[in-house]
């Protein structure tokens, strides 16, 4: 008997419920998804690609707020409080037999990745892309990790992987290299929203993913062990890539890719993956993540409710957070507080002490940080450059940022930023009735609209 | 190598070139023949990359 969908294809039947979901019947060639999915206001299921007969392809999923919010059954402000609640209380994995992701098997000489309708993307990529991956691996001391990396298409067996980034499978690639060893790691497309942000938190390294995944889902993760490796995959995935990262380090060109900094990236030095079995369903619907609009979407939560940690961890009251998809969801963190004395401070330096967060700006809870007039107006008159400003020199960086200069630092080097935080509320010693805000005498009595 | 890999591979021996360019210029290509033939440019060994990301082949003749 076939198990209920509870992953990918069910969030695609509650975007469809939602009116949020655009389906094209007509056939559409693998190097125009990226741009017709661009197009729709919606997200879009493609019924039928050219020269993939059995084939769909799924974009723009969770390209808003509002489809995010769908995935997690909550109010669109409420996404980084209901993440952050829902993720703290995770729920283990557990093993199947059999999955709708093995229902087709290619090994061996079998392998080819141009039986998977992998889109042109970008105008300045280098290759085309498989953008929306859940990238599972281990480790004997820190066990499974699970990770998004992009993948650029080499040859039928073969893509790069952006694994240029501090990260934990960048920890386990450099193990293994040490050992002049392989890394086997499997690659699962088309998963629920939820399991995608359990997998880019930036959780600590023993921590698994796949439980924050049960966590969030609110139900177990089903598990099926791979064909060939001795890892485990969501059993309602799509599609299964196992392979290994081959150990020779960070030498093979890669990208550029339109990146989720919305710039188009530049070449980067990486590991080559060798795909040694595809797995996928028998119908399968290929995941194009679309960037930079899901990846910004999706990282958003993650980084305000890393956000939340923090400012609970310096014992300061968060009232709203808000990680703004201007600076794609990752690089600011605009927060309002209920203060005391001092907290400002201690705001702002929790704040910047997230990932590579390097702008943050604190304001009192009267502030509403959604609205950029309020903001505007709180730093306008709250802040003082001496007093209210903090630069934190040399913190971690990621490449992608222009002004870190990274291609300075040759192959496989870390960069590094510096951070700025502001603190926007009302400075200890300023009496609050100095910032009373206008109000219209009699405004509540009347209304024009009552007038003939 | 196949006719087409040939043919691309000319393409970058003859100037740089954008991957998106090769994409447009055999655009009437089945997509899978195209990944197939770029899988085998790919595999070449002079395959050079420049800095603003188009692709070229080193021919190793000098002027």
């Amino acid at each position: 008997m076939r198990r209920e969908e509870t992953g990918f294809r069910k969030f695609l039947e509650d975007l469809d419920k939602a009116g949020q979901l655009t389906r094209i019947k007509n056939s559409v060639d693998c190097r125009h998804l990226s741009a017709l999915g661009g197009d729709s206001d919606k997200a879009v299921v493609f019924e039928n690609i050219a020269d993939y007969p059995n084939w769909r392809v799924a974009t723009a999923l969770v390209s808003n707020r509002d489809r995010l919010a769908i995935a997690m059954r909550c109010d669109p402000k409420r996404i980084a409080f209901e993440f952050e609640q829902k993720s703290s209380k995770p729920i283990d994995p557990v093993l199947v037999n059999s999955a709708p992701c093995q229902e087709v098997i290619m090994e061996g000489d079998e392998v080819d990745l141009t039986r998977i309708p992998i889109p042109m993307m970008h105008l300045f990529d280098g290759g085309p892309y498989i953008s929306g991956t859940f990238a599972i691996s281990d480790d004997l001391n820190h066990g499974r990790n699970v990770g998004c990396y992009r993948l650029m298409y080499r040859s039928p067996t073969e893509t790069g992987i952006d694994l240029v980034s501090p990260s934990d499978m960048r920890y386990y690639y450099q193990k293994a290299l040490d050992k002049k060893e392989p890394l086997p790691i499997a690659i699962a497309v088309g998963v629920h929203p939820l399991d995608m942000l359990a997998a880019s938190y930036k959780a600590p390294i023993d921590v698994d993913e796949l439980s924050l995944a049960g966590g969030l889902r609110g139900t177990p993760l089903e598990l099926v062990k791979c064909k060939t490796l001795d890892l485990e995959v969501p059993a309602d995935a799509e599609l299964i890539l196992e392979g290994e990262l081959l150990p020779i380090g960070w030498v093979a060109d890669e990208g550029p890719f339109g990146e989720f900094s919305q710039i188009s990236g530049d070449v980067k030095w990486n590991p080559i993956f060798r795909v040694k079995c595809i797995t996928h369903r028998k119908d399968p619907i290929f995941y194009m993540l679309q960037m930079p609009w899901e990846n910004d979407w999706l990282a958003a939560p993650v980084t305000e409710a890393a956000g939340l940690q923090a400012l609970r961890v310096a014992s300061v009251q968060a009232v709203d957070i808000r990680a703004p998809v201007g600076s794609c969801g990752y690089w600011s963190l605009i927060a309002s507080i209920k203060k005391r004395p001092g907290e400002g401070k201690n705001a702002v330096a929790a704040l910047l002490s997230v990932a590579e967060v390097k702008f943050v700006i604190v304001t009192d809870d009267d502030i509403n940080i959604h609205n950029q007039d309020d903001l505007d107006w709180a730093i306008a008159f709250r802040v003082q450059a001496d007093q209210d400003a903090l630069i934190l020199k040399g913190a971690r960086a990621k490449h992608i940022d222009p002004s870190v200069k990274s291609w300075l630092l040759g192959k496989g080097g870390l960069p590094t930023t510096d951070k700025l935080g502001i603190d926007a509320t009302i400075p200890e010693g300023v009496p609050k009735h100095l910032y009373r805000r206008i109000k219209i005498f009699g405004q509540d009595l009347v209304k024009l609209g009552d007038l003939t | 190598m196949t006719k087409l890999a040939q043919k691309l591979c000319r393409e970058l021996q003859s100037q740089p070139t954008q991957f998106h360019d090769l994409v447009i210029k055999y655009k009437n290509v089945s997509w899978p023949l195209f990944l197939r033939a770029w899988g085998e440019v790919r595999g070449c060994d002079n395959l050079l990359r420049n800095d603003d990301g188009s692709y070229s082949i080193e021919t190793g003749e000098k002027n």
